[in-house]
């Protein structure tokens, strides 16, 4: 018979991972209570409360919507996505998907403003410092009732590209003037400074096969999301994506708030995600990620992008202290 | 009684969500390789708790997504890792909110911000020592190989290589001066040969 067996691996004198295990068991048998709490609510009046939530959070943010495209949601098909990302590379030399107001590019002391809204109507809102140097934020308002706490904040602490590179901090910057645009050179920046992480910091899940498509769509997605870049950056993302096996095509998928797009879809581990894109500005409506494989009709964590622009401050009241 | 076998990590999974008893021992068995990992990637040792802290919710949060038939626990939890360090865990949902409830970093100690800090210098130090060592010249390491394998002296090694004794010097130096060159600053000569022998 086999038994559940606590290995001693840390050392006595209470420890901080003692300490957190002590925290983390609390958080469980929370959590557990709180399944057995929300049994029951109704679904219908979920959704109510989503859609009442999510339609006052977009008139009161003033928020930034794409316009949403017609169309209904297809078939998965296997065709590999190379094409119509090679075809967005060029297109976005052309015509820059980044909806600012202002062609100027950031200055340091300004940050790039970000709002996504996830399939329950959560509005989560994220200042970026331009170049890293000033802190961060991330503030965020529940679409569900009974979410504890339903609005919260977040700091991101202050680090730059260059901190990044020597320290190995995770860069909070909006912006990446020396971003490569080369897309060789631009994944060995990316793992460089930690954006992401393809060699997997050298442990052996790197060898599990579709890491590299998970990290790398992973990676870019946030910077779509939250970064402004230069046209000759958009179109070296979308190259670099388009010379990495493994990513196909979903001709019609909804992102989180139901525009219909172009899904870059992969796989990892029997999971699956996509980035979602518009069709004829090639900008980012979305993504999901499917714990399972990627069933449009299933239950998937994810975001549509609303808008994305450059702005002068993170709200006084919301300034974090430190970094 | 014969000798019981411990729970693998799948099992301990299939279990997590209802058994405080198997998180533990999942718990157990993976946070010094995963705090190792997020050192490696983080800046402060508050950055390394708050991401071991929010690894391990979301191993509690997420622990009925995982299907032993799609991969490894081991590879799972480095994703979880990696995620979370890369900061892209964004999405407001529940594990946010209860994030916020459990942040690592007020749980240091001096003596663990202490630690946690010389952690994240040696992890620094030994992944640019493995950079050094991966662009370094192929009969460098062959003789370094030799130094470490045959408990000889470089002398010794250097003749058993076909080369003259001054020559196998030289190589070692010029591999000292990369190695010293590469973690920019002076490295102590245990931190030198754990790296190097687990590198290797």
């Amino acid at each position: 018979m086999k038994q559940i067996n606590s290995i001693n691996v840390i050392d006595a004198g209470r420890p901080f991972e003692e300490r957190l295990l002590d925290e983390l068991l609390a958080v469980q048998a929370s959590v557990n209570g709180d399944r057995r709490a929300t049994r029951s609510h109704g679904r219908s009046r979920r959704i109510i409360l989503v859609a009442a939530v999510a339609a006052v959070a977009a008139v009161a943010m003033g928020v930034v919507v794409f316009q949403t495209l017609p169309g209904s949601v297809g078939t998965p098909t296997s065709a590999s996505a190379s094409p119509f990302l090679r075809q967005a590379a060029r297109a976005v030399l052309a015509a820059p998907t980044f909806n600012e107001q202002s062609a100027a590019v950031p200055q340091a002391n300004q940050y790039v403003y970000s709002e996504t809204e996830d399939p329950n109507g959560t509005l989560t809102q994220i200042w970026l410092s331009a170049d890293g140097s000033l802190p961060g934020l991330q503030r965020w308002r529940s679409g569900i009732k009974g979410e504890v706490p339903a609005s919260g904040a977040i700091p991101y602490p202050a680090c730059t590209v260059a901190q990044g590179e020597s320290t190995g901090c995770f860069p909070q910057s909006g912006y990446f003037p020396d971003m490569p645009t080369n897309p060789n050179a631009l994944q060995s920046y990316l793992n460089q400074i930690g954006l992401i992480d393809t060699a997997a910091a050298g442990s052996s899940a790197s060898s599990t096969p579709g890491w590299m498509d998970d990290d790398l769509a992973k990676g870019i997605m946030y910077l779509m999301a939250t970064s402004y870049l230069l046209p000759a950056q958009q179109s070296a993302l979308f190259e670099l994506m388009a010379q990495t096996p493994g990513f196909t095509i979903v001709p019609n998928m909804a992102d989180a708030i139901g525009r219909v797009g172009v899904g870059v879809e992969w796989n990892f581990q029997g999971d699956s995600g996509a980035v979602i894109f518009n069709p004829a500005t090639y900008a980012l409506l979305g993504a999901r990620t499917w714990p399972g494989p990627p069933i449009l009709s299933a239950p998937y964590d994810g975001d549509a992008l609303l808008g994305i622009s450059v702005v002068n401050s993170i709200p006084p009241s919301q300034t974090p202290t430190g970094s | 009684m014969g000798i019981e076998e411990p729970l693998d990590d799948i099992e301990l999974l299939g279990t997590l969500a209802k058994c405080p008893r198997a998180f533990e021992t999942f718990y157990r068995r993976h946070v010094s390789d995963i705090t190792r990992y997020l050192a490696r990637r983080c800046r402060t040792p508050e950055d390394v708790a708050d991401g071991v802290s929010a690894t391990f919710l979301a191993v509690l949060t997420s622990a009925k997504n995982f299907h032993p038939e799609r991969g490894t626990a081991l590879a799972w939890l480095y994703t979880i890792a990696r995620n979370e360090a890369r900061g892209q865990s964004r999405s407001a949902g529940r594990r946010e909110a209860l994030r916020v409830r459990l942040q690592g970093s007020t749980l240091l100690s001096q003596e663990d911000t202490d630690r946690f800090a010389e952690l994240i210098d040696y992890e620094r130090a030994a992944a640019r020592l493995n950079v050094a060592l991966r662009t370094a010249p192929a009969n460098e390491l062959e003789l370094l190989d030799r130094v470490f394998a045959c408990d000889e002296s470089a002398t010794e090694d250097a003749r058993s290589l076909g080369i003259s004794p001054s020559a196998g010097h030289k190589r070692l130096e010029r591999l000292r001066g990369r190695v010293m060159d590469a973690i920019d600053g002076p490295l102590t000569l245990d931190h030198c040969n754990d790296s190097i022998l687990e590198e290797k």
